[in-house]
């Protein structure tokens, strides 16, 4: 099996002042994959469907805080090499959607999404 | 760019009235192909292309054309074009189940070939164009969704394990980062401090990546999903269709269409009892003497380590003074002696039922350690 193909991106995402933010992951092209979701490097979320993970508690306020995720994704689609995740990003200022897709070079190989938001 | 290797095969040239009595080649001969130009060029190429995206696509059209200055020569090529762009909401949950549009376009693979079939003192430049689609495509098995979400599961992990791993030199990073981004006053600058912050993230994750502890948890998964196999089961129905030209001496005034056909096949594969019915029709501008349309039915009941089908097969010639109609049955029985080797018997009666060697009467033993022994309609 090759490496697995890595991927950093880092973003930014201004929040509202003592209010957590919602994020879900969506894993595309009929691919599978998993996520951990750190904050400020503390697990706060886990799992290979994140449908609006609540960050940080009421009333926390989260700006400079930094959200990190880090996506697996393996290769199953038997039509495609294509892998593709994407991070939304609600109750901020403004609801964000971030994409990022790579293909990976053969049938089952894996591609290690890296994604950090950077919170203002 | 890979290379193109291309083997013709007698097989598929020869007259469709030719004796069979491998049962299960025989019928699985008649059912909808993948690549419905290779067949009617009659070549089984040892690779083909399949460009996964649309620059993949265009870089092999120029360098097997020359830059569009001559024919492609020895091209096996498969395009999925649905495939060829990314789609980021697409998950496999929501592909579980299909409209028929949507099968319909995920389906869809458009095959293109062109080999030399002639001799070296006749050369003859074949070429072929094929499509194929299934308007019906089942939906996903309970057992593969439930592996998908135990690879899921396992995934999670090791994205859990990873950035545990990283987590303290990240965090640094991203300090280091935020320090850096106080000082920087134009958006070039900051562009730039987060190109090398994510060089230096990505750097941290293969060092982890290549310890002991991650290796043994990806090695693990590989391990435990070595075999997963995305079923679909439910009704299903595939179409294909081509035609292919021969153009002696590669001129273009004198290539003619030499070959074509159409295909369907349905079937249902359900727990333990399936069906596939086919449906083919070829025909040659060359040779009309073989000009054939094949019909044939296949039922099937497995069980985990045996399998019992019947199938029947219906052959008209189409031309005027053509053989008459042929028919051929067989029946087949496979049992697993133990995982991976088993005892199969076929039975039946090929075409020609005054020919000798046309009462098929087989025992055999064969090892299958991977995949399915009994391949019914499509996955």
């Amino acid at each position: 099996m090759p490496d697995a193909v890595v991927i950093s991106k880092t973003e930014f995402y201004q929040v509202k002042p003592n209010t957590p933010v919602l994020l879900s992951v969506t894993i595309g092209d009929d691919q599978e994959g998993g996520t951990a979701v750190t904050l400020n490097g503390q697990l706060v979320g886990s799992g290979d469907d994140i449908k609006n993970l609540r960050i940080g508690a009421a009333g926390q306020d989260l700006r400079n805080s930094s959200i990190s995720c880090t996506t697996t994704v393996k290769d199953v689609n038997e039509a495609s090499n294509h892998t593709s995740v994407t991070y939304a990003l609600r109750e901020g200022k403004q609801p964000r959607d971030f994409t990022y897709d790579v293909t990976v070079s053969e049938a089952g190989g894996r591609a290690v999404y890296l994604a950090i938001f950077l919170l203002s | 760019m890979k290379g193109i290797l291309l083997l013709l095969v007698g097989g598929m040239m020869a007259p469709l009235a030719a004796q069979s009595n491998d049962a299960g080649p025989a019928f699985n001969g008649l059912r909808t192909p993948v690549s419905p130009a290779f067949v009617l060029l009659g070549i089984a190429p040892t690779q083909v292309e399949r460009p996964n995206t649309p620059a993949d696509l265009a870089l092999s059209v120029l360098n097997r054309s020359a830059a569009f200055t001559s024919l492609p020569r020895d091209v096996a090529l498969e395009i999925s074009p649905y495939w060829l762009v990314t789609h980021p909401t697409l998950t496999w949950q929501d592909d579980a189940t299909r409209g028929v549009g949507t099968s319909l376009a995920r389906t869809m693979t458009i095959s293109f070939a062109t080999a030399e079939l002639g001799t070296s003192t006749r050369p003859i430049t074949g070429l072929a164009l094929g499509l194929r689609a299934a308007p019906f495509s089942g939906r996903l098995s309970d057992s593969t969704k439930a592996q998908l979400r135990r690879l899921g599961e396992r995934l999670t992990d090791e994205s859990k394990l990873l950035s545990a791993l990283i987590a303290d030199r990240q965090q640094a990073l991203i300090h280091a980062l935020r320090r850096e981004l106080t000082t920087i006053t134009t958006k070039e600058d900051s562009a730039a401090a987060l190109e090398r912050f994510n060089t230096a993230n990505a750097r941290i994750a293969r060092l982890q990546m290549g310890t002991p502890e991650f290796k043994a948890a990806v090695d693990s998964t590989d391990r435990m999903f070595r075999d997963l196999a995305v079923i679909r089961e439910g009704f299903v129905l595939e179409m294909a269709a081509g035609a292919a030209m021969q153009a002696p001496g590669g001129a273009a005034d004198s290539a003619h269409l030499a070959r074509w056909g159409a295909w369907v096949t349905a079937g249902y594969e359900g727990p333990a009892v399936s069906f596939v019915f086919v449906n083919r029709f070829l025909a040659s501008s060359v040779d009309t003497a073989s000009d054939a349309v094949d019909l044939g039915m296949r039922l099937l009941y497995a069980t985990g380590r045996y399998a019992l089908s019947a199938e029947a097969t219906f052959r008209t010639f189409t031309e005027r003074g053509a053989p008459p109609n042929q028919y051929r049955f067989a029946a087949l029985v496979d049992f697993e002696l133990q995982k991976g080797l088993w005892i199969t018997g076929t039975f039946g009666r090929d075409y020609s039922a005054a020919t000798p060697g046309s009462l098929i009467a087989q025992i055999g033993v064969s090892i299958n350690v991977a995949g399915e022994r009994i391949a019914i309609p499509v996955h």
